[in-house]
Order: structure tokens, then C-alpha cells, then sequence
């Protein structure tokens, strides 16, 4: 099948996005499709710039582009879901949070307000046209559901490297990988290293906007016994951190879907999130695969606490975890599958 | 914190490691090539601290021996058959247990009948050690089991408690329990255990090997036990717990089978009596009311294909809102023609509404009667004309207007016209035609019903007779997990046709004032 594939290009900012596109147009030639690939250059301002953009998406009719036939196109992401393609499949990666579950409303500047119209307006318009929608997961479907009436399937992709997670001896320390940033709550996990008794260390890896400011938290409450940050972490040492960590703390505010969960299971570990953190909750249960606590750092402190002071049902439920995700069948040829059918 | 393991210490461990495996490709993936080309070169990959992982963890694994994932798959996925197939069972023990309660009610009701006077063949079968015990303890009249029938032991799940646990003792070792026997097991019923699980505990047992019998099916759920078992130790004791659930839904297999068995008796006897008590009568004609054999007949028939009556009387609540309305203006009493077990009544009574019942199974009647509701042995049309004009706030019937002739039912809508207030409501449920299966296949279980009947048609009729704002109802749909599950038209219109609403309810006013005169 001949494919169109088309996704933000944000240079230079890698995060989820990067590796669900990369991991995508893989999947697709490994069964043989020919793949091309529209990367639309997305900046989050001004304002203006993303209605340019609408608009031109809009314009763009790729069922024959230059006489070449293409028989599907595939979009992952706002707004190069306004393409118009007679087969037009769109997987839902996120929407633009800002105008909808991160809205402001009243306290919103009047030029994110006026966009919020606009972009309430082109979702439900062009999303109507597409052929078939899914979501990235149950919550983006849901968000989808509520805020635009769109019913659209979930549909579960693998994380990147996932057949080359391991488990191995649990040692002292959990785990957060994920870039520094306000919705992904790091400072709700350091505050919680002040907390835990337990001999736990607290291991970050990623950067992001927020990095010096938790450098500066770490050094400032004398935490440099108990917590490190990796800037650096390639994937080897990122793999070896999973499988040796007691368990993954994953705190992020209504996460889209979220690797680190399933890594986590991958790696046969319990994951520690909270009631708030979307994505997770569709692979957690509380007390199953790990615990749900309460966005505090005293909840995350305590769940911390009965991860060590129980190793064997810190155990059970890494295992359990990973059960779980071989059951839900996630993988590349389910949906590569579902993509194109 | 000096116990605390240093960071330095951490981090060189875990880059150790790491080194120990092959990885496709690090770093950006925007960056990289493409996997196939990544994963070649392992040789570059210090072997030493590799093999050395390799050994740590082999070394590790033979200690605790975790179980394999496909293992744990297999056993998830086992486990999640045996959870679907408990649940089955679980109905079908239900439906059997309601069966049994209604017919021992029905039992009771026929022994009361004065042709049962001569008592020539009371239940006096007396509980003896001897021959003979087997089938008085089979029919429930004897509290012990013979000792030595290991054949009879699936009968010994219908148990409970201390009786269960003799006569286990009694049918597996010939003998009855001893004190120490007792309270173990007892702790373990107390504990939550199953009673297979203490069967194939019991028949675990040397003194049970040294008797040398055995029974197979017994021998294969002890095997699944003693797996369990086995597993049940402190690293894996999570392996047991499928195990120990799937010698519960094993149980409640077993239990289905005894009790479908035990009902069926029942029934046997049920039907006895009802011919010995038409033959006293006199015999009577043809109508299903009128020969008790029949009555009896379908007492039990409504009760396995109507659903539970918990159940339905749920599904009655849909109308309370509807009723609130058309009580708000009338303040007549309720009349419900074919009231059946009385689902209906009772719930109106809970809610506080005035309302008696007609039907024309003596059977059915004594069963509302025994729940305190008023309700009497007549015929629906002769019901509503003894009722005099504009006295009534609902007339209602549920799965009756199936039965009837169209001439009755004819004449049904014109009577209930007559003696609603205005602003009254009749409410029927029939089965719904325009679902498939119901219209060609369901509809004719029942043998006395007579035709489907078309919301259209019934919606006519209504607004023939006067009736005004006339609401179709369609409730019930097929559970959508059996629908199927494409999306499209073709699939939506299929599901429409054979997966939709199985009833629906015709609800009629009539009209609060009389037009005025032109």
C-alpha cells in the first residue's frame, strides 16, 4: 500500500510524539508499505501561526499528489488531521490541550480564547470527514468523546525497544524517567524523597525546561544522598535502570498514554502513579500492578515505603504487570493492522 | 542514613550491566538509521560482562525458579476461560435454585388441596444405616448418607457445614467424622476453603489411599488440588490462586449438575400430585388455568424462561417515573390483569400505590396471595367489566395481551377506556416483534401465546379507542456483547434486526379533558 503519514515537526523537542512517529513509519515498511512521511513545522506561538496552519492543512488534497496515487493516509496529530484524503485513517495522538482539558477559560488571553473557538470548530469539521478515527488511548478517546462528541476506538502502540526489557534483581532505588516538565510533576516526587523513610534512593533521568529548577531543589534540601538526576541516559543504561529498580514512579498530571507505564511492565516492575494521571490508570490497578495514590508528595512517600518494606509483593506485582500487558496484545502488528484494514 | 547504599556505588553497577547487553540502536530516534542495521553487531558487546550477567542471573533464576511468561500466560488465560465458564454456572445454579424454591412452593400448595386428604404414601421413609438410606437421603429426607457409595459423592456439594462434613466422611471413609476431623475442616469452611477443595482433601488422605477405591473424576479434580498445593509455598503462592479458582468453578459445575438433577425430581413429584389432584377433581377442560398438571407446568416454565424474579422486578422500575406522572393527576387504584408470581404488585406496593391483581392460574394466585397481595382468580376482560367508569388510574398487564384473541383484546382496550380517570394509563409489555430472534423463534416458547403482536398495531388500536399520546417503550436489548461487534451499516442495521430491544411496552392516556364541542 502506497501510505501518507503525517505529524508535527517540533525540531530539536523529542519526547512520546517522536518515538509513536518513528515507531510507526517502521512498522509500516517492515510489512512492506511504501511510506512517505508530511512533517508540518509546529510552533505552540503565537497564536496566529497555528491558524495559518489550520488553514493550509485544510487546503491540501493528497489523493493524488503530482498524478501519484496513494491509497491511504494516515494523521497522528492537530492540525495535519485537516488533510483531505478519500481513505483518510486518523490516529489521535493528542489534541491541542491548551483550548481543551488545559483550557483556562474566562482567565484565558482573548487570543487563546478566540482560538479555542476556532480549533473546537476545525476538530469537529475535519474529524468528521476522516474515514475511521482512533485514539492513542481509552483517555484521549474519552477527551475526544467529551469534548467534541467524536467516538473514537483505542488503539494501544508499543513502546520503543519493547522486546529487549529484562528484569533483574531489584536494588534500592525507583525510578522516573520522563522529561522535566510541569505536567510530568518531578517536583512532586522529589518532595516526596524528603518524605520516605525508607533507605530508597530516587533515580530522574531526562531533561526538559524544569532541570535546573529540580537541580536547584536537590542541592538547596541537601538531597544529594538520596536523589540523582541523569541529563544524560542512553538506552542501554535506561533498560539496566529498569531492571534493576525496586519500582517506577510515573506522576504526571492526565498523561495522553504514557510510555513509562508500560516500560515499567515490560521490565516486570510495579508502577506508583496517581488517581489524577490519565494514561497510567488504564494499566494500573490500585494494590495490582502497583498503587494509585493521591497526587501528594506524602502519598508517592508512603507507597514508596511499602515497595521496600514488602519486596515480595513489590515482586508479584511487577509480574503481575507484565502479564497484563502480554494479555492486552499490544503490539505493532496489531495495529499496523487495524491502520490499514 | 549510613545504610543507605552510595549513589556512586548504584550508578556503576547499573552502566555494568547495561554493557551487558545488545541494544539496536541509542539516542534520538529521529536520528537513527534503521533497526536491522543496529542490531548486527553484538561482537562489539564486552562478551565477559555479558556472560558474567548471564551467569548471575542463571545462578539467581535456579534459585527461586521464576515461572516463564508463557507459562504465566497460559495460566492467566486458563483462568480467565474458568472465571467465564463459574459465571455460567453461577446463572444456571440460580435459575435452578429459583426453580427448586417455586416448586416446593408449588408442592405445598397441591398438599394443601383437599383431594390429598387419604396421606395414604406421607413422606415416612424413616433415616436408616441399611439399604434404602441412599435414596431417602438423595430426596432430601434423611439427613445422613449411607456410608461406602464413593459414587455419590457430587451429591455431597448440595451440603453445608457439619452435615456436609460427616457425610463426606461417611461416603469417602465409611465412617462418621472425629472430633479432631471436625473442627480442622470446620476451620477451613470458616476459612472460605471449597467443599471440592476438602473433598479432594479428605480423599488426600492415607486412611482414604488404604480403602483402595477410588473415583475418576474425583482423581482428576485431586490432581488440579494437588497441584495447588504443591504451589502454595511462600515465592509462588501467587501460581495456587488460579488453581484453587478452578477447582471452585469445577465445584459449581458439579453443583449445576445436582441441582438441575434434584429439580427435575422435583418436578417429577410436582407433576404426580397435580394428576392425583385432577383426578380427584373431576378433571377439568382444556385451558391451561384449569388442569392443574398444566398450571403446575407452567408455573415452572415461567419461572426458567421469564427470569428471576428479583430481575424482573428491576426491569419494572423503568415505569415508576411514567407512574409518578399519571398518579400526579388520577387518584384511582391500580389494576393488573395477569399479575403472574406478582413482581409487579409488589413492587407498586413498596412504593406505596393501591393496587390488586387478576390471574387466571390458580397456582400463580396463591403464590401472590402468600406474598400479602391482593389479588384474585378471574379472567381480564370479566375483571375490567365488573369495574365501574372513570374509577381507575392505571390498567396494566405485562406479557397478557399475547395470550388473547384478537376479539378480547379488542374488547380489553375499549373496557380499560371505559373505566380509566382521564388522564389515566394503560400499560402493556409484550414481546417486540421487530427484534428477529423474538418475532420467529423466542415468541414461541411460550405454547399459549398466539401471535406476535406489531408496536404498530397495538399503537392503532390505542388511538382506535380514544387513547392519546400513545408511547412505544422498547426495552431489553440482547446484551451487546453478543451483538456483532463491526462498525458500518450493514453490522448497525444487522444488530438493529436481531440484537435489539426483545419487548416493548405500549403506554396510552386518556386524554384529561373531553374536547370541547365544536
Amino acid at each position: 500500500m502506497r501510505l501518507i503519514v503525517t505529524v508535527n515537526a517540533t525540531p530539536f523537542l523529542t519526547g512520546g510524539a517522536t518515538y509513536h512517529f518513528a515507531g510507526l513509519v517502521d512498522a509500516l515498511q517492515a510489512r512492506g508499505h511504501e511510506v512517505e512521511t508530511l512533517r508540518f513545522p509546529f510552533t505552540f506561538h503565537p497564536e496566529a501561526s497555528i491558524e495559518r496552519l489550520m488553514n493550509w492543512c485544510e487546503t491540501l488534497d493528497l489523493t493524488a499528489p503530482n498524478g501519484q496515487h496513494v491509497d491511504k493516509v494516515i494523521s497522528l496529530q492537530f492540525p495535519g488531521y485537516g488533510v483531505r484524503h478519500p481513505h483518510h485513517v486518523v490516529w489521535v495522538m493528542h489534541q491541542h490541550r491548551a483550548v481543551y482539558d488545559l483550557y483556562a477559560g474566562e482567565d484565558a488571553s482573548p487570543e487563546v480564547q478566540r482560538l479555542h473557538d476556532l480549533i473546537h470548530d476545525y476538530d469537529k469539521r475535519v474529524l468528521a470527514r476522516a474515514e475511521r478515527i482512533f485514539a492513542n488511548s481509552r483517555n484521549v478517546s474519552t477527551r475526544l468523546l467529551r469534548y467534541n462528541g467524536i467516538a473514537a476506538e483505542p488503539l494501544y502502540h508499543p513502546p520503543p525497544l519493547a522486546e529487549f526489557y529484562r528484569c533483574d534483581e531489584a536494588l534500592d532505588y525507583v525510578f522516573l524517567p520522563s522529561r522535566m516538565e510541569a505536567l510530568k510533576r518531578q517536583d512532586l516526587v522529589l518532595e516526596a524523597a524528603k518524605l520516605w523513610r525508607s533507605p530508597v534512593i530516587c533515580v530522574l533521568a531526562g531533561r526538559g525546561g524544569l532541570l535546573e529548577q529540580n537541580r536547584q531543589f536537590v542541592a538547596e534540601n541537601d538531597l544529594g544522598g538520596k536523589v540523582v538526576i541523569l541529563e544524560d541516559c542512553p538506552d542501554a543504561e535506561k533498560l539496566a535502570l529498569y531492571a534493576n529498580c525496586l519500582g517506577v514512579i510515573y506522576p504526571p498530571r492526565d498523561e495522553d498514554y504514557g510510555y513509562v507505564t508500560l516500560e515499567a511492565q515490560l521490565a516486570a516492575k510495579p508502577v506508583i502513579t496517581c488517581a489524577d494521571s490519565g494514561g497510567p490508570l488504564e494499566f494500573v490497578a490500585d494494590g495490582e500492578e502497583g498503587f494509585i495514590v493521591e497526587p501528594t508528595a506524602q502519598g508517592i512517600a508512603d507507597a514508596v515505603d511499602r515497595l521496600w518494606s514488602d519486596r515480595a509483593k513489590a515482586r508479584d506485582m511487577g509480574r503481575l504487570g507484565l502479564a497484563r500487558y502480554l494479555e492486552r496484545d499490544i503490539s505493532w502488528d496489531t495495529v499496523v493492522g487495524r491502520l490499514t484494514e | 542514613m549510613s545504610d543507605q547504599p552510595s549513589i556512586e556505588q548504584l550508578l556503576t553497577r547499573i552502566r555494568k550491566e547495561a554493557h551487558g547487553f545488545a541494544i539496536p540502536s541509542q539516542g534520538n530516534p529521529a536520528r537513527r538509521a534503521s533497526l536491522t542495521l543496529a542490531t548486527a553487531p553484538v561482537d562489539l558487546i564486552d562478551i565477559d560482562a555479558r556472560l558474567e550477567a548471564i551467569e548471575r542471573r542463571l545462578e539467581r533464576d535456579a534459585a527461586s525458579l521464576p515461572p516463564t511468561i508463557a507459562e504465566l500466560r497460559t495460566g492467566l488465560q486458563a483462568q480467565a476461560s474458568a472465571i467465564a465458564a463459574q459465571r455460567d454456572r453461577m446463572a444456571a445454579i440460580d435459575r435452578a435454585e429459583n426453580e427448586i424454591r417455586i416448586l416446593r412452593e408449588r408442592l405445598r400448595v397441591l398438599s394443601l388441596a383437599p383431594s390429598d386428604r387419604d396421606g395414604s404414601d406421607a413422606p415416612a421413609a424413616r433415616a436408616t444405616e441399611g439399604e434404602g438410606a441412599e435414596s431417602t437421603w438423595a430426596e432430601g429426607r434423611s439427613p445422613l448418607a449411607p456410608r461406602d457409595r464413593l459414587d455419590l459423592w457430587p451429591q455431597l456439594l448440595l451440603e453445608e457445614g457439619d452435615v456436609f462434613l460427616n457425610n463426606a466422611y461417611r461416603v469417602l471413609l465409611d465412617r462418621d467424622i472425629d472430633l479432631p476431623g471436625l473442627d480442622g475442616y470446620r476451620h477451613k469452611l470458616a476459612e472460605g476453603r471449597g467443599r471440592l477443595e476438602i473433598l479432594c482433601d479428605i480423599s488426600s488422605s492415607p486412611e482414604f489411599v488404604a480403602r483402595g477405591k477410588d473415583d475418576p473424576t474425583l482423581r482428576r479434580q485431586r490432581r488440579i488440588f494437588s497441584w495447588a498445593r504443591w504451589v502454595d509455598r511462600a515465592p509462588f503462592r501467587f501460581l495456587s490462586r488460579p488453581l484453587y479458582r478452578f477447582l471452585r468453578s469445577n465445584e459449581n459445575g458439579i453443583l449445576a449438575v445436582q441441582a438441575a438433577r434434584v429439580a427435575l425430581a422435583a418436578r417429577g413429584t410436582v407433576a404426580a400430585l397435580g394428576e392425583r389432584l385432577n383426578a380427584g377433581n373431576g378433571g377439568g377442560d382444556n385451558a391451561v388455568a384449569t388442569d392443574p398438571r398444566l398450571d403446575a407446568y407452567y408455573l415452572a416454565f415461567e419461572n426458567a424462561m421469564r427470569g428471576p424474579e428479583d430481575v424482573i422486578r428491576a426491569r419494572h422500575g423503568y415505569y415508576l417515573d411514567t407512574l409518578a406522572a399519571v398518579k400526579s393527576v388520577c387518584d384511582g387504584p391500580i389494576l393488573d390483569l395477569g399479575s403472574g408470581r406478582g413482581e409487579w404488585l409488589g413492587l407498586l406496593r413498596d412504593c406505596g400505590y393501591e393496587a390488586r391483581g387478576i390471574d387466571l392460574s390458580p397456582a400463580m394466585v396463591s403464590v401472590c396471595r402468600d406474598k400479602g397481595l391482593d389479588v384474585t382468580h378471574n379472567d381480564a376482560l370479566s375483571a375490567l367489566r365488573a369495574v365501574p367508569d372513570s374509577s381507575l388510574s392505571v390498567v396494566s398487564g405485562f406479557h397478557i395481551i399475547e395470550h388473547l384473541p384478537f376479539p378480547v383484546l379488542f374488547s380489553l382496550f375499549e373496557e380499560a377506556f371505559r373505566v380509566l380517570q382521564p388522564g389515566g394509563l394503560v400499560l402493556f409489555e409484550t414481546p417486540n416483534p421487530e427484534n428477529v430472534f423474538v418475532g420467529s423463534y423466542s415468541f414461541y416458547h411460550d405454547p399459549t401465546h398466539r401471535h406476535p403482536l406489531t408496536p404498530v398495531t397495538m399503537g392503532f388500536l390505542a388511538r382506535y379507542h380514544g387513547f392519546e399520546t400513545v408511547d412505544i417503550a422498547r426495552l431489553h436489548p440482547h446484551d451487546p456483547e453478543t451483538a456483532v461487534r463491526e462498525e458500518g451499516p450493514v453490522a448497525d442495521r444487522f444488530n438493529a434486526l436481531f440484537y435489539g430491544p426483545q419487548d416493548y411496552a405500549i403506554l396510552a392516556h386518556k386524554p384529561r379533558e373531553e374536547y370541547p364541542s365544536v
